[in-house]
């Protein structure tokens, strides 16, 4: 964390505190633990079932297909920047996927479609920073025209996968956990890990809390965004080999609004959109958290039409508890 | 003709029939079966399409398959995909792992749910799908399928359009969002109708929201594009038809068309369309009501989860509401 | 557009072809987006001649007034450097309500419960962007989720239908005509003119594009900066109130969905005009000409016969390109 410990944080005595305070250091200081915490608690007493393992093992299902967008996200919004044409990416990634297969096989289709989906976020890097324009108008048109162009491509029918293999990695288990949940947690990690020790990672920090002094520094800010827009839409496309993984088949409709629920897990894990701070732990809990919300709700025979008004408040809230704690407004857009 | 009089007949009696036998734990001759085990010792799962986008057919037939349940003491477990065909596939295993004696799926997907069905097939669990379809590959994997039949709901309308146009004449054709199965059912079934009327020739298709704001737009577009051309307007549902009826009420009180010249169909009513058919100024609509759609559907399920053989596709009776004849259906409460 | 830096004022004219090139060259820097607009419909007019007639014009600014309202309305909010992207489900919500209370209170109590609804939502945003100083984006993300919620437990709970809508005088904001012109088309470009003049000329409008430009440096000239974001956010969600009065309106009846995908294309009539986010630059004629250029490419296309799909690559694909020219018009001007 490159953020600076806010002069207002109270200075612990007691053990318990203090211990308190290095848990909370630990979680990257992301109002997304507690929130996850809380809600397990809750749950847990409220249904027995909860906390079975193959309940367990269906909430990190749940959570792979938005928690990837997440993942690659986060960097991004850490530079100071935000995709939200990564719905359209992985709603072209699955047409792709299924639609290239018959000519270069399963494994050849993941490849063309990572290209295409990491090709897709150079481009709006590229506009981005070559052209100096806002991200989030630059990411809302190139995604609205992606869509447009992924329905003319490919058509509104459902295209089935010809390859069962897709499906058959996609059910593949390990250690009681599905294939797609290991992915994404390998990756996580590996995401967290370059934030962390690599040089990127640090001049990513860097060009969120301040472009300027970035720049000035003789930081290539430019290759550094591009690469992490470049990284989103690959995550984007990822998510789409997913989908196809365990839906076996690929159309523009699939993905839909999926940018706005991974917006929502970068932020309520801690991420400033205006850039400089945030961790990977904290967007993966922040997911679950969204995961375990709606899972709990369902044990709890709650009509899910309140699910989006919890979701809403929740995200409210943990904004000005976070407003609240550091001090420190989070203005930008 | 005759073929749609007698199904309009049929369907008032299964209808009327449903109505009048509320179900109760006392009469359930529809089992046409003995039960392995009581009714109410039943576990049925559900995994629907989702009513969080505010859809009154989905809440209305949820609710009925809980007022459903609740009469005959079955438990009913509920998981909602909320529009994403993602979400369900993943949902599915929550429901297998409760063992049900049946799973029923209204699929948002046709394909993208096959994967799921195997999963439910594989742990043994019957399968009964509803509403929608699915895919031919997936088809292996369910034990019944049981709902509105879109193809005859399309053809049911395209032929009341057709009639009412005297066999001839331009049609718009305005259908539900982009993606979903029963719209493109319901477009297509309307072109294999009018593909045997040489005289019938469709101007134009366009992509709506099942909304009466985009079926009035839409509409109205095609009013200052084809003006007096237009002879009849068929829509994927109520809505759009009736967003289609205001846009071109207005261009006739305007002076734009002819007074009650074009004509309208839709291939599955709302409250609205329902009116219009009784004032007389809408030709046909076909009653697909939620809540009869979902008590048709249930006894399925429930026979099968009782072990009871069932046909593998049965079809809701969707009789045709026409000027004439209205006054023998109630008015669909959406 | 008045707004766009007032002091500018185009160099006494001299004659001759060379001239007026130059002339089309300034114009065409100032507002790039119009001369596409114009290659675009002239190339649609030689397939369809019907775009250009009055009716077909008439009848797109009536189809895209509840979006032009709610587009001004977002203006003022842009312009402070923020985001609304919670309008969309407000409207759905105040439509869901506006239909919920008609038949049982009448029009009159309907609209103002409608409006009222709107108004708490606008207040609740602007106290938690300005007074919190919280994420406008991810506020109104927030907020998007939870009114979309209330709009579906309310309309599917509550009354969906007018009864009787011929009876109701309310029938008459979406479907009537003052002199010829859909009324629809009078709310939006009454808003649109009082808002550009209070953009304009007003020292609320000052203190707005001067929160927008620099929000510290607006502090130092004695301007509440807190109040100036709270109020555009109210603004903002009356504009989006009057919008769904409109969708209500036309017709009659209440979908829990009416508002879905409204805030993006707001948001792309905004910046399609040339209103910068968070750069205090731009005004209500820039989103004005920037919803007429959204409105004629849906109608250009739908007109030629072209599916929905398309129309969401044109318009994405216009976007970029517009903003790109923009920023390089704005560099120009710079530089001049």
């Amino acid at each position: 964390m490159s953020v600076a410990e806010p002069a207002t944080h109270p200075v612990e005595s007691t053990g318990f505190r203090r211990y308190l305070g290095a848990v909370w250091k630990a979680t990257g200081r992301s109002p997304a633990w507690p929130l996850l915490t809380l809600l397990v608690v809750f749950f847990a007493f409220q249904s027995p079932f909860f906390l079975s393992p193959f309940n367990i093992s269906v909430i990190l299902g749940q959570t792979v297909l938005v928690g990837m967008l997440a993942i690659g996200l986060t960097p991004l919004a850490i530079s100071g920047n935000i995709d939200l044409s990564v719905g359209a990416i992985a709603a072209l990634g699955t047409c792709l996927t299924v639609a290239v297969q018959p000519f270069v096989g399963p494994v050849g289709a993941v490849a063309v479609t990572l290209a295409c989906s990491t090709l897709c976020g150079v481009i709006n890097g590229l506009i981005v920073e070559r052209l100096k324009l806002n991200s989030i108008i630059v990411t809302i048109a190139v995604g609205t025209a992606l869509h447009g162009a992924t329905y003319l491509l490919f058509g509104v029918t459902t295209k089935v996968a010809p390859d069962t293999s897709f499906v058959d990695f996609g059910s593949l288990k390990l250690l009681g956990l599905s294939s797609s949940v290991i992915i994404f947690l390998l990756l996580a990690i590996a995401t967290s890990l370059m934030l962390r020790f690599t040089v990127h990672g640090v001049h990513t920090y860097a060009i969120g809390g301040h472009r300027q002094a970035a720049l000035d520094a003789g930081v290539n800010v430019e290759r550094h965004v591009l690469i992490n827009f470049a990284y989103s839409g690959l995550f984007a496309g990822l998510c789409g080999v997913l989908l196809v993984a365990s839906l076996g088949a690929g159309s523009p409709t699939y993905a839909k609004d999926y940018e706005l629920w991974a917006i929502i897990a970068v932020v309520l894990g801690g991420t400033r959109l205006a850039g400089g701070a945030g961790t990977v732990a904290g967007t993966v809990a922040a997911a679950l958290s969204l995961t375990v919300l709606r899972n709990g709700m369902t044990l709890m025979k709650i009509d899910v039409r309140w699910f989006l008004i919890a979701l809403g408040l929740s995200l409210i809230v943990a904004l000005i508890l976070d407003r609240l704690r550091s001090g420190e407004p989070d203005v930008a857009e | 003709m005759k073929l749609f009089k007698s199904l309009a007949l049929a369907g008032l009696a299964t209808l009327g029939l449903s109505l009048a036998m509320p179900v109760t734990a006392q009469a359930q001759d529809w089992l046409e079966g003995t039960p392995k085990k009581p009714i109410s010792d039943l576990k049925i799962g559900f995994s629907f399409r989702g009513g969080a986008g505010g859809n009154l057919y989905v809440a209305q037939y949820v609710a009925q398959l809980h007022k459903m349940a609740d009469e005959l003491g079955i438990e009913l477990v509920i998981v909602d995909a909320e529009d994403d065909p993602g979400r369900q596939t993943q949902q599915l295993p929550e429901l297998i792992a409760q063992q049900p004696d049946a799973i029923v799926v209204w699929a948002l997907s046709a394909a993208g749910i096959v994967p799921a069905l195997k999963q439910a097939s594989d742990a043994g669990i019957p399968v009964v799908t509803v509403v929608a379809d699915v895919d031919p590959s997936g088809q292996q994997y369910v034990k019944a399928h049981a709902g509105p039949n879109d193809t005859l709901q399309g053809t049911q309308a395209a032929q009341a359009l057709i009639d009412a146009m005297g066999g001839k004449g331009n049609v718009v054709q305005i259908m539900g969002t982009a993606g979903f199965a029963p719209a493109e059912m319901r477009a297509q079934a309307f072109r294999d109708v009018a593909a045997k009327y040489p005289d019938i020739k469709l101007l134009d298709t366009q992509v709506g929201t099942w909304s009466v704001g985009t079926g009035q737009s839409l509409m109205e577009n095609f009013i200052t594009r084809f003006g007096k051309d237009i002879d009849g307007v068929i829509t994927s549902d109520g809505y759009t038809g009736t967003g289609a009826y205001l846009a071109v009420e207005a261009a006739e009180k305007a002076g734009t068309l002819e007074p009650g010249h074009v004509k309208f169909a839709d291939p599955n009513a709302v409250g609205t369309s329902y009116d219009l058919v009784k004032d007389g100024k809408y030709s046909a609509t076909v009653l697909q009501l939620p809540e009869a759609d979902a008590e048709f559907s249930f006894k399925i399920a429930i026979r099968v989860a009782a072990g009871i053989e069932v046909p593998r596709y049965s079809y809701l009776q969707t009789p045709v509401a026409t000027p004439q004849n209205y006054a023998d259906y109630p008015r669909p409460g959406l | 557009m008045s707004t766009d830096q007032p002091g500018e004022r185009p160099a006494a004219a001299p004659l001759g072809i060379g001239a007026v090139l130059v002339h089309v060259r300034q114009l065409f820097w100032r507002f790039p987006v119009v001369a596409l607009l114009i290659v675009l419909i002239c190339s649609t007019a030689i397939i369809t001649p019907q775009i250009l007639s009055l009716g077909n014009i008439l009848l797109v600014l009536r189809q895209f007034s509840a979006l032009g309202l709610m587009a001004v309305g977002v203006t003022f909010v842009v312009l402070c450097g923020r985001l609304d992207v919670s309008i969309g489900s407000m409207a759905s919500l105040s439509v869901v309500v506006v239909i919920a209370l008609h038949d049982a209170f009448g029009p009159g109590i309907a609209i103002l419960g409608s409006l009222a609804t709107a108004a708490i939502c606008g207040a609740i945003n602007g106290y938690l962007v300005a007074y919190l100083r919280l994420s406008s984006l991810v506020t109104t993300l927030g907020m998007f989720a939870a009114l979309q919620g209330v709009a579906n437990v309310i309309g599917i709970s509550g009354v969906q239908l007018v009864k009787n809508p011929d009876a109701s005088w309310f029938a008459f904001i979406g479907r009537g005509y003052i002199l010829g012109i859909p009324f629809p088309v009078w709310m939006f470009l009454t808003v649109a003119a009082t808002g550009a003049w209070v953009i304009g000329a007003t020292n609320f409008g000052r203190s707005i594009r001067a929160v927008g430009g620099s929000e510290k440096a607006s502090v130092y000239s004695s301007i509440d900066a807190k109040a100036i974001i709270f109020w555009s956010f109210m603004i903002s969600a009356l504009c989006t109130g009057l919008g769904g009065l409109i969708i209500a309106s036309r017709a009659m009846q209440a979908q829990a969905d009416s508002g879905v995908g409204m805030e993006i294309m707001a948001l792309s009539a905004i910046f399609l005009g040339g209103t910068s986010l968070g750069g205090g630059v731009g005004g209500i004629g820039r989103t004005v000409i920037g919803v007429i250029v959204l409105a004629s490419v849906n109608n250009t296309l739908v007109m030629v016969g072209m599916p929905i799909q398309a129309q969401w690559l044109v318009s994405g694909t216009v976007i970029v390109l517009a903003v790109w020219l923009d920023s390089i018009a704005r560099r120009r001007r710079l530089l001049a």
